[in-house]
C-alpha cells in the first residue's frame, strides 16, 4: 500500500534527481566522444612530433654510416661506439607502443646520445631550432 | 648596548688611528680593525671581569660602566686588536691606550681594512650587535655589470671572476702576504711588548682580463686542477677553455653543443672531464683530448627543468647536477656511459623549490651540502653513516689521519662516514631553516668546517658545528702554533671563528668569558694529546666537526655568523680560499667582489 502510494508520485518527487542523473548519463557519454576525438587529436600531434624526432635521427645515422662507407676514417671511435649506441637504442625504440612508460625516458636517453655523437662528429645541428626572441631574462 | 657612534666620533678618527699608530710597538702583530662600540664595550666588559686591565675603566658597578659608554661613544674610537696575543689598544682624538691585555672572549666575523682610510662603510657600524662589522679587507671593483660567480686558482693566488659584462677578470696579490709571525724566538712569546710588528696587507689588483670571446654573459668560470687553465660558462651557450701561457691568457678552445645558456661548468679533480650544464635541461660532459681538444663523452637528460649547477665530488667518481626542478642528481660512470645513480629529491624528502647551490665537505668527502630557494640548507649524508658522535679518545687519534677524516675509527679516507662515490646514497641528514630570509644562492664549505652562503638578501652567512667558543679557541691555539712553528703550519689553518650573538638567547659577554675562562684549562688538557700530532690542523678539524667535543656533543649546526649588507645587492657567489681558509671572496649584482678575513 506504502509503495503504491509512493510509486504514484515518486516519480513526481524525484524529477530533480532523474534529471541530474539523465545529465550525468549525457554527459559521460558526449564526454567520451569528446574526450575520444581530443585526445586522438593530442595522439596523432604527439606522435608525429616522436616520430619525426627519431626519424630524424635514424637519417642522419643512416648518412653517417653512408658516409663513413666512402670514408671509413671520418668517424672516430669513440663516435664508433656511440654511433653504435644509438642505433641500438632507435631499434629497440618502442615506436608503435605508446603506452609503454619506458618511452618519454628512452626519448631522453636517445636525445642525448645524439647530441654527443653529433657533437663528436662536428656536425651539430639543432633539432629543435634556437629561438629567435629577444634575449630573456635569465639566471 | 649603546649602539650609536656619534658624528664627531666619525669625523675623528684618523687623529684616532694616528694616535694608535704612535703606540703600536715595532714587532708585534696587530689586527687593525675599527670596531663598533659595542665590540669595544664587550671589550672592556671583558678585561674588566679578568682584571688586569688598565683602561681606565674599573669601577664594578652598572653605573659608572655606563658612564664609560656614553664617553665612548661620543670620543672617536679606534682599536688594534692583536687577537695572538690578546691585546688591544684604544685610540681616542686624545690619546691612545697603551697595549691592553685581555681574553677577546667574542670574536666576529669581523673585517679587517688595509691602512687607516675609512668611507661609507661606516653606516654599517650602526647597528646592533647581531650585526657585525662589515669593513672587506678587499673591494676589487672593475667590472662592468653584475659580477655571477668567482673561483679561486687551486693554489689560493688568484681569483678569477666572471660578469655579465661578457668579460673574466683575474686578480692577483701585489705581495704575497708573509706567513702569520716571522718570530725566531718563540721564547719570547708571552712579552708582547717586545715582539711586535705590523701585519701587511696585500693589495689585489685585476692582472688580467679575458674579454672577446663571448658574445652574451658569463655565468660560470672553473680553474682546472693544474691552475693553469681556466673555462668559462657562458648565456650564449658556449663554453671556452682558456690557458695561461707566457703570462697571457688565449682562448684554446670552444665547446658548442649547449642549445641555450650554460649555466655552470666544473673541472673534475683530475682536470680530464669538463661537465657543462644548461638551461636546455642538460648535463654535458666533455673529456679533454691531446692537442687542446675536447670532445663531448656524454649528455645526460636526466633532469626535467633548467639546470643551474654542476660539481664534481673530490674523488672524481660522481658528479652531481641540480636545478630549477627541486632534485639533486648523482651521476655516476658505469665504464660505457654516465648514469643517474641517485635522485635527491621529490616531495617531503628533497628541497621545495629551485636547488641553486651544491657543494662537498672537504674534510669528510662525504657530506653534501645544498642551498634552495626554498631558504634552506641541506646536508646529506650517505645512509650508512654513523649516526652518533664518537667517542672522544678516537676522534683525536683520527685527527692526526691526513685527509682529516673526522670520526670512525681508522677508516679509509672518503669512506669515513659509509659513503662510496661510486654507489650514492644520500639522505638529508640536516635542514638548516630559519636563517635566510631570501633565497640562498650560493655555499660553499672550507677545509675548516665552516659553511658560507650568499644570499639574496645582501648578506654572508657562516655556519658551523659544534661549539663556536671551542672553535675560537683553537683558533687562537692554531695561531699560537703558527708562531711556535711557522715553517711546519702551511696553508690549512686548522679552526675558526664565531659569532656567538646572532642567537640572542646565546650567553652574553660575562658568560662567554666564562666559558673561555674555564675551558682554556680542560681544553688544554684535551688538546694536549691532539697538539703533539704534529700539525694543528688534523685536530682542530676533527674537534670543530663535532666529533667529541669536549663541551658539546652531538654538532649542532648554527649560523656562527652574519655579514648583513656584505654587498648593495644580491650575493651571487661566495667561495673559500683554497689554501688560507679564513680568506672568502664574495661578488654581487653590484658589480663588486670583496674579500673577508675570518676573525
Amino acid at each position: 500500500m506504502a509503495d503504491g502510494v509512493d510509486d504514484l508520485f515518486g516519480q513526481a518527487l524525484s524529477a530533480e534527481e532523474t534529471s541530474i542523473e539523465q545529465g550525468r548519463v549525457d554527459g559521460v557519454r558526449d564526454g567520451l566522444v569528446a574526450g575520444l576525438a581530443e585526445g586522438r587529436e593530442l595522439g596523432v600531434q604527439k606522435g608525429y612530433e616522436i616520430g619525426q624526432e627519431v626519424g630524424f635521427y635514424v637519417g642522419c645515422v643512416r648518412m653517417w654510416r653512408t658516409l663513413q662507407a666512402q670514408d671509413p676514417a671520418l668517424v672516430p671511435e669513440r663516435q664508433e661506439r656511440g654511433l653504435a649506441a644509438l642505433e641500438e637504442q632507435l631499434r629497440t625504440f618502442p615506436l608503435t607502443d605508446p603506452q609503454n612508460e619506458a618511452l618519454w625516458d628512452a626519448l631522453e636517453r636517445l636525445r642525448g646520445r645524439f647530441k654527443a655523437v653529433a657533437s663528436g662528429l662536428g656536425c651539430l645541428q639543432d633539432y629543435f631550432p634556437k629561438e629567435t626572441g629577444p634575449a630573456e631574462l635569465t639566471f | 648596548m649603546r649602539s650609536r657612534f656619534s658624528r664627531a666620533g666619525l669625523d675623528g678618527l684618523d687623529t684616532a688611528c694616528a694616535n694608535i699608530a704612535s703606540n703600536v710597538q715595532p714587532n708585534s702583530q696587530y689586527v687593525l680593525g675599527v670596531a663598533t662600540t659595542e665590540l669595544i664595550g664587550n671589550l672592556l666588559e671583558i678585561a674588566k671581569a679578568g682584571g688586569g686591565s688598565s683602561s681606565g675603566v674599573g669601577n664594578s658597578d652598572e653605573a659608572s660602566k655606563q658612564q664609560a659608554w656614553l664617553a665612548l661613544t661620543k670620543l672617536s674610537l679606534c682599536a688594534a686588536i692583536n687577537p695572538c696575543e690578546n691585546t688591544y689598544i684604544l685610540g681616542f682624538n686624545g690619546f691612545s691606550t697603551p697595549p691592553i691585555t685581555t681574553e677577546v672572549g667574542q670574536f666576529t666575523f669581523s673585517l679587517l681594512r688595509a691602512g687607516f682610510s675609512y668611507g661609507s662603510n661606516f653606516n654599517s657600524l650602526r647597528r646592533s650587535w647581531q650585526m657585525p662589522l662589515s669593513q672587506p679587507i678587499g673591494t676589487l671593483s672593475g667590472h662592468d655589470d653584475r659580477v655571477w660567480s668567482v673561483a679561486w686558482s687551486p693554489q689560493g693566488d688568484m681569483l678569477a671572476s666572471c660578469s655579465g659584462d661578457k668579460t673574466v677578470r683575474i686578480w692577483s696579490r701585489r705581495q704575497p702576504r708573509p706567513p702569520a709571525t716571522m718570530d725566531e724566538d718563540p721564547g719570547q712569546q708571552p712579552q708582547p711588548q717586545l715582539q711586535p710588528q705590523l701585519q701587511p696587507q696585500p693589495q689585489w689588483y685585476c692582472s688580467a682580463i679575458l674579454d672577446q670571446c663571448h658574445t652574451r654573459t658569463i655565468r660560470s668560470v672553473a680553474w682546472s686542477p693544474t691552475g693553469r687553465a681556466l673555462a668559462t660558462a657562458s648565456f650564449d651557450a658556449t663554453v671556452a677553455v682558456w690557458e695561461l701561457s707566457g703570462g697571457v691568457w688565449e682562448q684554446v678552445a670552444e665547446l658548442e653543443g649547449h642549445e641555450n645558456e650554460v649555466k655552470c661548468v666544473a673541472w673534475n679533480p683530475d682536470g680530464r672531464l669538463i661537465a657543462t650544464c644548461g638551461r636546455d635541461r642538460s648535463v654535458w660532459i666533455w673529456e679533454s683530448m691531446p692537442g687542446r681538444e675536447f670532445e663531448c663523452v656524454d649528455v645526460k637528460q636526466g633532469h626535467s627543468q633548467d639546470v643551474k649547477v654542476v660539481t664534481w665530488h673530490p674523488s672524481g667518481e660522481l658528479l652531481v647536477s641540480a636545478g630549477y626542478d627541486d632534485t639533486i642528481k648523482l651521476w655516476t660512470y658505469d665504464g660505457d656511459e654516465w648514469g643517474c645513480a641517485q635522485t635527491l629529491g621529490g616531495t617531503g624528502t628533497g628541497h621545495e623549490s629551485t636547488v641553486w647551490d651544491v657543494c662537498w665537505d672537504p674534510v669528510s668527502r662525504a657530506r653534501l651540502a645544498s642551498c634552495s630557494d626554498d631558504l634552506t640548507l641541506r646536508l646529506w649524508e650517505s645512509r650508512a653513516a654513523p649516526t652518533s658522535t664518537p667517542a672522544p679518545a678516537p676522534a683525536s687519534g683520527s685527527g692526526a689521519v691526513p685527509d682529516g677524516a673526522a670520526g670512525g675509527a681508522g677508516p679509509a679516507a672518503g669512506a669515513a662516514h659509509g659513503f662510496v662515490p661510486s654507489k650514492p646514497d644520500l639522505r638529508c641528514a640536516v635542514t638548516l631553516s630559519g636563517h635566510h630570509r631570501r633565497t640562498p644562492f650560493s655555499l660553499d664549505w672550507a677545509p675548516t668546517g665552516l659553511l658560507a652562503t650568499g644570499d639574496g638578501d645582501d648578506s654572508i652567512c657562516v655556519f658551523g658545528e659544534g661549539d663556536p667558543d671551542m672553535a675560537q679557541l683553537l683558533l687562537r691555539r692554531q695561531q699560537q702554533q703558527q708562531q711556535q712553528q711557522p715553517a711546519a703550519v702551511a696553508a690549512v689553518a686548522g679552526a675558526a671563528a664565531a659569532a656567538a650573538a646572532v642567537d640572542p638567547a646565546a650567553a652574553p659577554t660575562a658568560d662567554g668569558d666564562a666559558a673561555m675562562s674555564d675551558a682554556p684549562g680542560a681544553a688544554a688538557a684535551g688538546l694536549g694529546a691532539g697538539q703533539g700530532q704534529g700539525q694543528g690542523q688534523g685536530h682542530g678539524e676533527g674537534r670543530e666537526e663535532g666529533a667529541g667535543l669536549l663541551t658539546q656533543p652531538g654538532g649542532q649546526w648554527g649560523c656562527w655568523a652574519r655579514v648583513a649588507k656584505a654587498h648593495a645587492a644580491d650575493v651571487n657567489c661566495v667561495r673559500w680560499n683554497p689554501a688560507e681558509p679564513r680568506l672568502l671572496a664574495s661578488c654581487s649584482d653590484d658589480g663588486l667582489i670583496r674579500l673577508w678575513w675570518l676573525r
